[in-house]
């Protein structure tokens, strides 16, 4: 092979590598959070207890347990979390108007936590909607 | 005979001075001398100025009226207490309402005693549930929450949505 030929060659190999790293790296720039598995925690005494995770996380999780959402009427709503280490969850139900109005605010890039009392009353309900949480892509 | 004209005089002094102090009342220094001694009355200078005003004279709505605010009642303080408004009941349920309670109420009862939920007997419960009115539907949820929350619940694929 002419030693002209082998150059070009080799030119096209380097520019092709160049395009696929910057475009490789412009799909991962930005913080990601690596983690947002549905966990709980519950008081085996009054059975209060709180659960967070990420939506996208629990569904792309490869076990078949993972889930966490939250569903709203027009005058209640409830959040329901079921970790993959344990065979039940934890719920929580509220008719507080700020609560459901957080509630509403769920989609499927959401991280959510909320926290329940004894009588299953949510006590608190946060969502984070954030740039840096896995996309749901199925 | 002396003794007399000196007892008239010093009558008469005495009267004078009773006259004048009854006529212009207590001087200055009497008054702040008063109002030392017994500061929470009423300074007697304001009584002094108010206008001799008959009560009887008075309108007797209007003494009610001044009497109430004095009071602190406030104009309407006379009239009487307007009776505690009873709380809006809900109406009765219909019987149609009655029923789909009762029918959604044994399908929580059902999955309580059994203590757990496949998804088509959720699909099945979630069916009974939308169809009873929106505070008792939020009751029998919370039961479920509870019942869940005490290990009490296994629900077949997460499906608590209710």
């Amino acid at each position: 092979m002419p030693k002209s030929k082998w150059k070009s060659k080799w030119k096209l190999v380097m520019v092709v590598t160049g395009v696929v790293l910057m475009a490789a790296g412009a799909a991962r720039a930005g913080y990601k959070l690596q983690t947002g598995q549905v966990r709980m925690s519950r008081n085996d005494v009054d059975y209060s207890g709180f659960a967070s995770g990420t939506l996208s996380n629990a569904r792309s999780s490869s076990d078949s347990n993972q889930r966490i959402y939250c569903y709203t009427y027009p005058t209640f709503g409830a959040c329901v979390a079921f970790p993959s280490t344990l065979t039940s969850g934890i719920s929580c139900s509220t008719q507080d108007a700020g609560m459901l109005a957080v509630m509403r605010s769920v989609n499927g890039d959401s991280s959510v936590f909320f926290q329940a009392d004894t009588q299953g009353n949510c006590v608190n309900v946060v969502v984070y909607n954030d740039s840096a949480n896995m996309p749901k892509l199925n | 005979m002396r003794t007399a004209i000196m007892t008239i005089l010093v009558g008469m002094g005495c009267g004078g001075v009773g006259f004048y102090v009854g006529h212009h009342g207590p001087s200055a220094e009497l008054r702040s001398a008063h109002a030392a001694v017994s500061p929470v009355e009423p300074a007697p200078a304001a009584s002094a100025q108010a206008p001799g005003v008959c009560v009887a004279s008075v309108d007797r709505q209007v003494l009610r009226e001044e009497l109430a605010r004095a009071l602190g009642g406030g104009a309407g303080a006379d009239t009487p207490a307007a009776a505690p408004v009873p709380a809006k009941q809900p109406p009765p349920p219909t019987p149609a309402q009655a029923a789909a309670f009762d029918d959604a109420r044994q399908g929580v009862d059902g999955a309580l005693a059994r203590g757990s939920l496949t998804s088509e007997q959720a699909d099945d419960l979630r069916a009974r549930l939308l169809k009873v009115d929106p505070e008792s539907h939020y009751q029998l949820v919370t039961e479920l929450v509870v019942a869940l929350n005490h290990g009490k619940l296994k629900v077949e694929n997460g499906d608590m949505i209710f």
